[in-house]
């Protein structure tokens, strides 16, 4: 091992590989932080490049692209609240409540902290102990994924704010969008009125783009307008300072880092899981610890970027590990390797040791890279909030059409967007939380796909969900959290009567 | 003043690139092609279909001099893309990167009536995917003829997984049970998790792309029995083909380029130069075999006739399941 | 004002509306596995009872809301920005994508903008004009000349 180290060492510190990491992240992060475009889009632009490349330089690219985008999303989660990849939708709740208290620094700096600390965790997670991880991570069938989801599902209790009704009601709005579309076991089309363009269903991104964007954007015209038009109306002029977390704020927030980065890790290696769920997860953690978590807190910054950068270093593991991709990012790593005659699996350890402590060494530099770049680029982040509010929505506002336009290269989707948004502002309004919904729209399907396909191996019988012990346990947490608003006003009325 | 100078000058650069594009499209053209030609990929970005589809383009641009640039319209099986093909304009700049999809999208009913494989017209097959069946390494299957002796004496308890209702996959591993005259119980996944469903002992075997199967075999996961392909695959030497055991089943998946039908003939003629050219060098042929695709270049008219011929056996498939909407 | 009665009201008609289309979803389905529909009925049964539930509870009055935010004292209490001046704005920028659905990405957008802009009160139509085609101008260059991405091309010509 020691040996591998040292020449993966070697591989990885040519200067042209650290040239591609540097540029992959820089990507990464650019892509990401523009609201519209995902860091997806720079990694297939990014594909025809890895053709010439060797292999180690190749995946550098992408994993910076990944770590880079994971972490980018972020930023304009927290400046403008809109997130940049659905895995900061959860970033958003607090990062933007605090940009807002003029903390946009301070929100910032948690971030970069959190990622940097969940990237490297998942980091260590895959050189120490993947193959077993990968062992449990196959133990994940239908009947355990569904468990899973239904148990990330059951925090829009959590997510909902003051009325839980209408928490839900957001939420289960979200599950029936995913049923627009193809139907995940039959392929039949539902819903589609016969539109072509609503096949591929409600995608999330045009729906995220639309309802956090919107309401911000029709906001500032309107005071603009109440203001004659002065369109020089800048955002409250609060010196943001770039600011990273203290001490005092690392030590209080230690160990739910690491439990976000756990979360991350250990969902970003179950194929067909990912990023959305264990930020969303990890920030129900938060809340636990810290209940001003809604209102402006580093802790609900801290846990989802923790957690969604973990994935990045989980989702290597099956990949590294198997072959077998979660998600699309490491799908297009698959493509990388094969384009270079190396096959993952666990010949590559064997075969290709030097390589695979080369992209471990990799993936160290680029969070190293991200947290430098992050943190000088703070300053110039933040300077976002010193154009007229106006003028920046103006650009926002365009860049909803192109981006949720490009996701698919589908008109379909810009119009899918402007609903969206009329739908956001109008929720936003009338009291209705917009997360659960979003929460929902990212899990429905993999809820209904996973229940009928859990459902076509036991032949119809519901048992298969009680009988794995990995599916009875996610679904029991799930029905305290479900439980948990209504009986918790009773426990605590008992205790004030034994008091009393 | 420095404003309307300045707006000036924005207007006179739009106004160049609006008319300049419009304009080019109105002129008569004495070549083609002039500008980036767009290619549809009806799959998602960094799959085998659309790595191999994009270094196809990739060299096939330097053919033809413009750029191909390969854009992904997923959805539908293919659906989304296809129609996207058909409704743009049919003078070339317009192709889709085309597979055995067009015959499986049409028939499970996400294509209009009547907009099948014959609203396109071929202008070269570049690729064949065959498909393979695979048991877990450690099963007690070696052979093919073992699981199909295994499989009669057990119907319908035999769990397969494919990669979803009315999937290429799908159709194969019914066609299978119908040359081998067996009843499996056909589990629906997708292409990674019907992997993984089989690596993590959920069920006895898989029908899969060999793409897919590949990288599991030589991983030591799984071990493929047998694919169905007329011959055996370059990627898998060792692996019969269950026509050479007797059993009569041998859809494979096609991939070429297509454009609508209207495309006028000296348009078609000049890709279809371009696409053999670049199908049939070393480099795309050393590429494509990374990703266990076969390549086996035909011209426009035997891709046609292929693509007839495919569409009746997929139909035949698609009924035998239930799936044929029309 | 009652509220919550209205949106349960609304509510309830979407629901019905979804049911009857669940209703009309082909019956196809494998061994076991319970059909397209099955999903769709559940989520609506669900929604139908909150929606029930929503229309018996009491609206929130403003000053409870405040109450129970005890840490928002920050922030004043915002004045309600006038709903119709919002879906004014909805609309225009509806009527801007749909314009740029048939004449192409840079005029549509360009006119869509300045429309938006003109809506808020930049009278000066230059000025706005040359910001909107600035906005424009550079996305272009960024997604079709730098990026190959392309753009929505307009379905008149």
């Amino acid at each position: 091992m020691l040996e591998y180290l040292s020449q993966g060492l070697g591989i990885a510190l040519q200067w042209e590989n650290i040239l591609f990491m540097f540029i992959g992240t820089i990507l990464g992060l650019v892509f990401a932080s523009i609201p519209g475009l995902t860091f997806s889009t720079a990694l297939i632009l990014m594909i025809p490049v890895t053709f010439g490349l060797d292999p180690v330089p190749a995946i550098s690219v992408l994993l910076g692209v990944f770590a880079g985008g994971m972490s980018g999303g972020s930023i304009s989660a927290i400046l403008l609240g809109i997130p940049g990849t659905p895995s900061a939708a959860a970033t958003v709740i607090d990062g933007y409540e605090m940009a807002k208290r003029g903390q946009a620094g301070r929100a910032l700096g948690m971030a970069v902290y959190a990622s940097v600390f969940g990237g490297i965790f998942s980091l260590l997670v895959l050189m120490l102990v993947a193959p077993q991880l990968a062992k449990v991570a196959l133990k994940f069938g239908p009947a355990e994924i569904f468990a899973l989801v239904i148990f990330g599902l059951s925090t829009i209790v959590s997510l909902s704010g003051t009325s839980l009704n209408k928490g839900l009601l957001a939420g289960l709005f979200g599950l029936l969008l995913t049923t627009v579309g193809l139907d995940p076991v039959m392929g039949l089309q539902r819903y589609t009125f016969g539109q072509s363009w609503l096949m591929i269903g409600i995608g999330i991104m045009p729906v995220m783009i639309g309802m956090f964007a919107f309401p911000e954007i029709i906001e500032t015209f309107q005071r603009a307008k109440n203001n004659k038009g002065v369109s020089k109306e800048p955002t409250d002029k609060q010196v943001v300072k770039a600011s990273f977390p203290t001490l005092k704020e690392m030590k209080s927030t230690f160990l739910l880092m690491l439990k976000s980065s756990a979360i991350g890790t250990g969902l970003g290696a179950i194929p067909g899981t990912g990023g959305p769920i264990a930020s969303f997860l990890a920030y129900d953690q938060a809340r636990r610890q810290n209940p001003r978590c809604g209102k402006g807190a580093i802790e609900g910054v801290g846990a989802p970027e923790a957690a969604n950068n973990g994935v990045t270093g989980g989702a290597m593991i099956p990949l590294l590990t198997l072959g077998i991709p979660g998600d699309s990012a490491t799908a297009i790593m698959l493509g990388a390797f094969l384009i270079h005659g190396l096959a993952p699996g666990p010949l590559l350890f064997q075969n290709y040791g030097d390589l695979v402590y080369a992209i471990f060494i990799s993936i160290l530099i680029i969070y190293v890279m991200v947290l430098v770049i992050q943190f000088f680029g703070i300053r110039l982040f933040v300077k976002v909030l010193d154009f007229p509010k106006v003028n920046l929505m103006i650009a926002i506002l365009a860049m909803t059409v192109v981006g949720s336009f490009a996701i698919n290269l589908n008109f379909g989707d810009v119009i899918i967007m402007f609903f969206a948004g009329l739908l956001g502002y109008l929720m936003k309004r009338y009291g209705f939380p917009i997360t659960p919904l979003i929460l929902a729209l990212v899990l429905g399907y993999t809820i209904e796909d996973n229940f009928r396909k859990a459902l076509v191996y036991s032949d119809g019988s519901l048992a298969i969900f009680v009988q794995s012990p990995v599916s009875l346990v996610f679904l029991i947490l799930a029905l305290i959290m479900l439980l948990a608003p209504l009986i918790k006003p009773l426990l605590e009325k008992r205790a004030k009567a034994d008091k009393a | 003043m420095r404003i309307k100078k300045l707006l000036a000058l924005v207007l006179a650069v739009i106004l160049i690139l609006v008319t300049g594009c419009t304009a080019a499209d109105n002129e008569q053209k004495p070549e083609y092609p002039t500008k980036v030609i767009d290619m549809s990929v009806l799959f998602g970005a960094g799959g085998g279909a659309d790595v191999v589809g994009r270094k196809l383009a990739d060299l096939a641009s330097k053919e033809l001099g413009q750029p191909i640039v390969a854009n992904n319209r997923v959805g539908g099986g293919g659906a989304v893309g296809y129609q996207y093909v058909l409704n743009a304009e049919p003078n070339g700049y317009s192709i889709v990167w085309n597979s055995t999809s067009i015959s499986t999208s049409y028939h499970a009913g996400n294509m209009p009536e009547g907009q099948d494989y014959s609203a396109f017209r071929g202008v070269a097959k570049v690729t064949d995917e065959a498909s393979a069946l695979a048991v877990k390494a450690d099963a007690r299957w070696e052979t093919i003829e073992d699981f199909i002796a295994y499989a009669k004496a057990n119907p319908e308890q035999v769990t397969v997984a494919n990669s979803g209702v009315g999937s290429f996959n799908h159709l194969n591993a019914v066609l299978i049970e119908q040359a081998t005259g067996v009843k499996f119980k056909h589990i629906p996944m997708d292409a990674t998790t019907s992997t993984t469903s089989l690596i993590g002992g959920r069920v006895d075997a898989i029908v899969n792309m060999a793409f897919d199967i590949i990288q599991q075999e030589q991983a030591g996961n799984v071990r493929a029995l047998a694919v169905v392909a007329d011959t055996r695959q370059d990627s898998l030497p060792d692996v019969p083909t269950f026509k050479e055991r007797g059993f009569d089943a041998d859809l494979t998946m096609y991939r070429g380029i297509a454009v609508p039908k209207e495309t006028p003939d000296d348009v078609v003629k000049i890709l279809e130069d371009a696409f053999i050219k670049a199908g049939k060098s070393d480099e795309f042929k050393e590429f494509a075999g990374k990703y266990g695709v076969t390549v086996n270049v035909l011209g426009a008219k035997e891709f046609e006739a292929l693509m007839k011929e495919q569409d009746e056996q997929v139909a035949k498939a698609m009924d035998l399941i239930g799936m044929k909407k029309q | 004002m009652k509220q919550n009665r209205i949106i349960a009201t609304i509510l309830l008609v979407f629901i019905i509306f979804w049911a009857y289309l669940t209703t009309k979803l082909p019956e196809t389905t494998m061994l076991g596995e319970p059909g397209p529909k099955f999903f769709p009925a559940v989520v609506l049964a669900l929604m139908a009872i909150l929606s029930i539930s929503l229309y018996f509870t009491k609206d929130l009055e403003k000053t409870e809301v405040i109450e129970a935010d005890e840490i928002d004292q920050v922030t004043e209490p915002e004045e309600e920005l006038p709903m119709n001046g919002a879906l004014k704005l909805f609309a225009v920028f509806f009527a801007g994508i749909i314009l740029i659905y048939f004449v192409g990405f840079n005029i549509g957008l360009i006119v869509s903008l300045s429309a938006m802009l003109w809506m808020i009160g930049w009278r000066l139509f230059p000025r706005a004009i040359l910001f909107s085609a600035s906005v424009t101008l550079v996305i272009y260059f960024l997604f079709s000349w730098a990026l190959k991405i392309p753009l929505p091309k307009g379905t008149l010509f």
